[in-house]
Order: C-alpha cells, then structure tokens, then sequence
C-alpha cells in the first residue's frame, strides 16, 4: 500500500529509529512500510496517523487495480 | 529520501571498501575452515565416510555457526548495528542507503546479540552429534553423558528463541511466520515424495537425522528468500 510516512518523517526530520521507538515498533518495520513491504496492521495505522496527527486516509492510499 | 548511489561520490573509496570487506570475510572463513581441520583431527571424525547427508547438514550448521559470529560482530558495534536494520541493499554494509542517525538502543542490541546466540548454538546443537560419532563408537557409555548436554542446551535455545517471538513486533512476526509456513510446504513436498518413493521401494528409507537434515535446509532456503523479499 502506498504511504506517505517517509515523506512526514522526513517532514519532522526524525530518523528511522527515531520514529521506531515512538512507534514502539522495530527499525525494519519503519523500513519496511515505508518501502511498501509490508502494511502496517489497524493498530499500527492508528498509532503512526495520531502520531502525525492526520486521518489514515491521508496517511496511506490503497492500491487501485 | 532517496537512495544514495555509493559508487558516485568516491568510487575508489567504496570498490576499496569491498575489496577489504571481502578479504575479511575470506580470511575469516579460511580460519573457520583450519578450525574445522583441527576439530576433525581431534574428534577423530573419519570424513570419508560421511554421507551426502552428512555434509548438507555439517554445511548447514556451519552456516549457522557463521551467521551467528557475523550478527555477534554487527552487534558489538551500535552504529553498525544501527545501519544493519535500517539498510535495505548493501549486504556487505559498506555503504547503507541511510546513515542511520541513531546508533541501536539497549533492547535493539540485546535482540541482536540473543538472534546471534540462537544462530550459534542452532550449529553447535547440529555438529555435536557429527563430531561425536568417532568418540561414542569407541566408548558407547559416552552417549549417556552427551545427550542430556544436547538436551540442555536445546532447552536453552528454545528457551532464547521464545523471548525473540514474545519481543518481536509485527513485521517480525510476520516474518518468522512466513519461514515456517515457507519451509513446512516445501520440506513436506519434499517428505511425501520421498516416503512415496521408499513405499515403492525405489529409494532407501530415510533416518530420522535425513528428515531433519532435510527440513532444515528447506528452512535455510526459506529464510533466505523471505529475507530478501523483505529486503529489495
């Protein structure tokens, strides 16, 4: 899925690992999303759209077949 | 952010940089492989009789025992560390796509460090019963006192890898998840043709060390490409 979270980390000028701990999550997580390996679960989408203060639609945008 | 090309900028100073890294690695593993000389010499391991099982599974605990020295030596370093889980190409850590800012936390490298000793007594568990055959052949009392040791160690590692799945976030998880699932439909393809192929008697019958020597390379194989998907 496509996502907009390297780009709002970058935003704030947070490191990966920055934003892995205030996610409470791993590094490889953090990469992984952010490279569209892996989408994150609802808890996890949740935390990291509070965390930027914007709704998860505007955080992440399902792929159109 | 977007990838750095590392070749760019100082072209000399990363082909040098590989250069080294390879000779490392090469070095390390020819001082394995004297080490491994010695080991037989003392053991009394007569290799000449070592089936082609044998040597799958001798390789794969190897590859164990080296994959666990190389994330001890990543570990032991917090920088180094630190651009180990943040890279996503560069295998050789020569020059990740991100200088990670923040060297690894405490936990990241207790994780690590834990990950390196499953990696090293998942060899160790594996070469024990190969190195002992020569020694338990000459004094078959000796089987009594090696097994429990094997036992206990085994504990000891199952013991390590239950505190990485219960720290282990989702991606993990999901990882790991994604080995086993990987390595049990491949090895029990594997198996089935196998135990077709006894019942027709077309092959021998498989020892319980083939079946084992046989899953564990599935989930070598398995590790590795779930690793690599994870990481491109």
């Amino acid at each position: 899925m496509k996502n907009k979270l390297r780009v709002l980390r970058a935003e704030r000028k947070w490191s990966q690992g920055e934003l892995s701990l205030l996610l409470g999550v791993s590094r490889q997580a953090v990469n992984a999303i952010e490279t569209e390996k892996h989408d994150p679960s609802l808890e996890l989408a949740f935390k990291i759209a509070q965390l930027f203060q914007m709704p998860i639609e505007k955080i992440f945008e399902p792929e159109t077949r | 952010m977007t990838a750095m090309n590392p070749t760019a900028s100082h072209p000399t100073a990363f082909h040098l940089k590989v250069l080294v890294r390879l000779l490392t690695i090469g070095m390390a593993g020819a001082a394995a492989g004297y080490g491994l000389m010695q080991l037989v010499k003392l053991t009394g391991l007569a290799v000449k009789t070592l089936s082609w099982f044998d040597v799958i599974s001798m390789s794969i605990a190897l590859g164990f025992l080296a994959m666990g020295l190389v994330s001890a030596v990543i570990a032991s370093n917090r920088k180094r560390l630190a651009a180990a889980l943040e890279s996503s190409v560069d295998p050789l850590l020569v020059a990740s796509v991100q200088e990670a800012e923040l060297p690894a936390t405490d936990g990241e490298v207790r994780t690590a460090m834990t990950q390196a000793a499953v990696l090293g007594l998942a060899g160790i568990l594996m070469l024990i019963p190969m190195f002992t055959i020569a020694p338990v052949h000459a004094h078959p009392g000796l089987a009594i006192w090696i097994f429990p040791c094997i036992f206990v160690m085994f504990l000891l590692q199952s013991a390590l890898n239950l505190q990485l799945w219960l720290g282990s976030d989702e991606f993990m998880r999901k990882l790991i998840l994604s080995v086993c699932a990987g390595s049990f439909v491949v090895s029990q393809g594997l198996l089935f043709l196998w135990a077709t192929a006894e019942r027709l008697h077309l092959v021998v019958a498989a020892t319980s060390w083939r079946i084992f020597t046989l899953m564990m390379a599935c989930y070598m194989a398995t590790s590795f490409a779930v690793a690599r998907r994870a990481r491109r």
